[in-house]
């Protein structure tokens, strides 16, 4: 069994959870596999420390009082007008109206100050037309993809997105700590990948990816 | 404890019975402090978040469809808004000593063993502040939530193989972590 396959277990062996059969299957593998033995070690000592850890509790009465804080700030905040403050009646009547109203105001609003909207793009396009063109080092794409991969010119603040459903992507997408690293004058790598499961990729596996993707997607 | 279910205390509240709202609070506050809490450097910040969370599901809650579980529909918000506090203070932290465990007033020496116990509180501290920001939130829900995969899936709307993987790396950074002893 591959490694990546076996991580599960490792976790499940030293939660005391694997049952029998994989137990046996994870015996086999680690009578071959250093790598595995040494990740098994380094969860049991994180588990081991986890255990001798103790939290640290708040301050005497804090539950006690959190409620009324909570309603003096929700009492102090300006009110917002509100449909709840009508009868249920009214509610039944206006809800449906008003949710068509919103919405075709959302649609128009849109169309109308996205110059560059076309709904025939895919949401990876629009995301990727939405960053200022002067702002993006390089885009890298292929036809079929399963991520999107984005790294600023700072290593640490590099990211990686993962999402199976590109449809999901203008969601997921975490435009506010890309417009962020921009205003602090980072460029912007956007790759586009294509049959990368990108679910299982670490975060220090991120550079090799890159590198992947620079050799194969152009 | 009230006899009554989530979904019958939401729609009280959107009926217009506001304690219904109280009552909520009052079943979830200590649970939600402990996710943002192990999110969180501080007390301090978790506080401000913890009420954040609550505000904010008091002006939505006319809106909740019910389409997941309150509890899912409170830690979604508990995470994001913890996470969005964690990117707002961009400056990364210094654990000194101290940091995390409770302030002792007496002079007198500490048992071995508690002290022990304060320096691993201390290291898995400044471990999980090190995690990425996915891995800690995956971690947080899983181990001391105890949450199972398909619930955290709902909640972070991530695959339960993108979870497991996720969980592995932060478990194994933690104790690469305490054995360098950093």
């Amino acid at each position: 069994m591959e490694c990546d396959a076996i991580r599960s277990l490792l976790i499940e062996k030293q939660e005391g959870t694997l049952s029998p059969e994989d137990g046996r299957t994870l015996d086999r593998h680690l009578a071959t596999c250093d790598r595995c033995k040494e990740d098994l070690a380094l969860i049991g000592i994180s588990f081991e420390a986890l255990r001798g850890a103790r939290d640290q509790e708040p301050p005497t009465h804090y539950f006690a009082n959190l409620l009324p804080r909570i309603r003096e700030r929700i009492e102090n905040e300006p009110k917002e007008f509100s449909v709840l403050f009508l009868p249920a009646w009214a509610q039944r009547i206006l809800a449906p109206g008003s949710a068509l109203a919103v919405l075709g105001s959302l649609v128009a609003l849109y169309v109308l100050l996205t110059p560059s909207f076309d709904p025939s793009r895919s949401g990876l396009e629009q995301i990727v037309a939405d960053v200022p063109r002067e702002d993006i080092d390089r885009v890298t794409e292929e036809v079929t993809y399963t991520g999107v991969l984005t790294r600023t010119m700072e290593p640490s603040q590099r990211m990686l997105e993962t999402m199976s459903n590109p449809s999901a992507v203008s969601q997921q997408f975490d435009r506010e700590l890309v417009a962020d690293q921009l205003e602090h004058g980072h460029s912007l790598t956007i790759f586009l990948a294509g049959d990368i499961p990108f679910e299982d990729i670490a975060e220090e596996d991120v550079d090799p990816v890159i590198m992947k993707l620079d050799k194969t997607s152009l | 404890m009230d006899p009554r279910s989530d979904l019958e205390l939401i729609q009280e509240f959107k009926n217009g019975n506001n304690k219904a709202f109280n009552l909520l609070v009052l079943r979830y506050q200590e649970k939600l402090y402990w996710v943002v809490r192990r999110l969180l450097p501080d007390h301090d910040e978790a506080d401000d978040v913890v009420q954040d969370v609550f505000v904010k599901v008091y002006r939505s809650l006319g809106s909740f469809k019910g389409d997941s579980s309150f509890y899912t529909w409170l830690y979604r918000i508990a995470v994001n808004l913890s996470l969005n506090e964690i990117r707002r203070k961009k400056t990364r932290r210094t654990f000194s000593l101290d940091d995390g465990v409770t302030q002792h007033e007496s002079t007198d020496p500490l048992p071995v063993e508690k002290l022990e116990q304060e320096e691993q509180t201390r290291l898995i501290k400044a471990a999980i502040e090190k995690l990425p920001d996915k891995q800690k939130k995956v971690f947080v829900l899983r181990y001391y939530e105890e949450l199972p995969y398909e619930e955290i899936s709902k909640i972070l709307k991530t695959s339960v193989g993108g979870l497991k993987a996720n969980y592995f790396h932060a478990v194994k950074k933690i104790g690469e972590f305490v054995k360098n002893g950093m």
